[in-house]
């Protein structure tokens, strides 16, 4: 056996692109290889369902296929984490009309539920994106610690206590720090006239 | 605002606030102090995709095979191996080990029911075991790139000479299947602090979402529960349970849930 000449490494981003680029059917093979299990984390967090999971992969892997090229992600984890997360809060939400979930980004979301009221006449016309550009403007001017909690929490749907084991600390403090944020969030939203 | 919107907002959220998100999740994971049980890392060669395919079919075949125990909650998580616990040794065969060349960090790993993978030398958790199909792992990739995120794979063909099967990447997490997301060996040894045990067997419910550590005692078996919607089932993740008292709890959520 030849060890060295069978082995195989974790490709960079910029090579997998590259792969996608030239239609090389190997950019998925690399895809699977590096990120599946992040991927999938991702994706059980918000369907709570392995075979949906591995199904929002597989549609994550065509979406991706079908994004590049014209996209040329410069961080192709974050652009992989995106389709996932729309992939598999359209399988969420199929899940949900059939009253079948039960998941961490249900139980991420029901925290949330301050922020949500009927549609009034104004709220109505507000266009999504002004709304994520207003969150986005909010979650970019957090300190890193506090970005990360949001993210991992109301983006990839970690459990707190996913959250609190990275960071290094206790759940409740991830619990405190969370409170803290949707104190500020909703302020934000206040003053730009959300109603919440 | 309706929750739809919500969703999608966030789902909108900025590439760059994801790309400072991601450098800061690497960072504190290259921050991580090394493990004390160097165990856990190998023992935690999650759903390696490279050769999940490959054993496919001896998975399904021996978790077909009615002479396998079914686990202590009838849904087949765990097969109990107790008689082969002999078989599982860490030490590798020295034609095997000339192969690599007597490369020390060669280790042997057996697929579990949950499609981790379980180090030979960590006998505690033997009974999850499925199959003595022996896999071979080397820690790091080609050229030593990512030593310690990435390791090779081999096994042995009917012939004993090593076939190259894959690499995987291995995350700095060490998260157990599903259920209690986030769940680490770490965690359910602490769990264990102050129990006197024999053994312990780790088993998943996919109906419950449930994963229930099994506590072989030496005065009495404790099961200890982690599941992804506790207040579902009545049960605290983390928390001890006779099986008696378990089995109670659980019928009782099953009246309440069908009523």
């Amino acid at each position: 056996m030849e060890l060295q000449t069978n082995r195989t490494s974790v490709m960079s981003d910029e090579k997998i692109v590259e792969l996608y680029w030239q239609r090389d059917e190997q950019a998925i093979k690399e895809t699977d290889i590096k990120y599946k299990k992040f991927l999938l984390s991702v994706a059980m967090n918000i369907v709570h369902d392995m075979c949906d999971s591995e199904e929002c992969l597989n549609d994550t892997y065509i979406g991706t296929w079908n994004a590049i090229p014209p996209a040329r992600p410069v961080a192709l984890q974050a652009f992989l984490g995106s389709i996932m997360r729309r992939t598999a809060i359209d399988r969420f939400r199929a899940n949900n009309r059939q009253k079948r979930i039960a998941s961490e980004f249900a139980v991420s979301l029901s925290e949330l539920e301050d922020f949500i009221a009927d549609d009034g006449d104004m709220t109505a016309e507000i266009e999504t994106k002004e709304l994520a550009k207003t969150i986005s403007n909010f979650v970019r001017s957090l300190p890193d610690r506090q970005m990360f909690i949001f993210v991992s929490r109301y983006y990839i749907a970690d459990p707190i206590s996913t959250i609190s084991k990275e960071l290094g600390c206790s759940v409740s403090t991830v619990k405190r720090e969370i409170e803290a944020i949707k104190i500020g969030l909703k302020k934000q939203l206040e003053s730009e006239g959300y109603i919440v | 605002m309706t929750q739809e919107k919500l969703i999608d907002a966030i789902t909108d959220l900025d590439s760059d606030i994801l790309d400072r998100y991601f450098d800061m999740k690497a960072d504190l994971a290259s921050k991580k102090k090394p493990r004390k049980r160097t165990w856990v890392k190998w023992a935690s060669l999650a759903a390696c995709f490279a050769i999940a395919i490959m054993i496919a079919i001896p998975f399904i075949n021996k978790t077909n095979n009615p002479n396998i125990n079914a686990g202590v909650f009838g849904n087949g998580d765990t097969s109990l191996f107790e008689s082969h616990r002999g078989d599982f040794t860490p030490k590798i065969e020295d034609s095997i080990l000339t192969q690599f060349e007597n490369n020390d960090e060669v280790k042997k790993v057996y697929l579990l029911r949950t499609n981790d993978w379980f180090l030979s030398d960590d006998l505690a958790d033997f009974s999850q075991v499925v199959s003595t199909d022996i896999v071979y792992i080397v820690p790091g990739g080609e050229k030593g790139e990512n030593i310690d995120t990435t390791y090779t794979l081999y096994y042995a063909n009917n012939d004993k000479k090593i076939e190259y099967v894959g690499s995987s990447s291995v995350s700095n997490k060490v998260n157990l299947p599903y259920g209690f997301v986030g769940l680490t060996y770490e965690i359910i040894d602490n769990a264990l602090n102050g129990i006197s045990y024999n053994d312990y067997v780790i088993t998943y419910s996919n109906r419950l979402s449930t994963v229930f550590v099994w506590v072989r005692g030496e005065a009495e078996d404790v099961i200890i529960t982690y599941s992804m919607r506790p207040d579902f089932l009545g049960l605290e993740n983390g928390g001890r349970y006779k099986l008696d008292d378990l089995k109670a709890i659980l019928e009782e959520s099953y009246k309440k849930a069908t009523e």
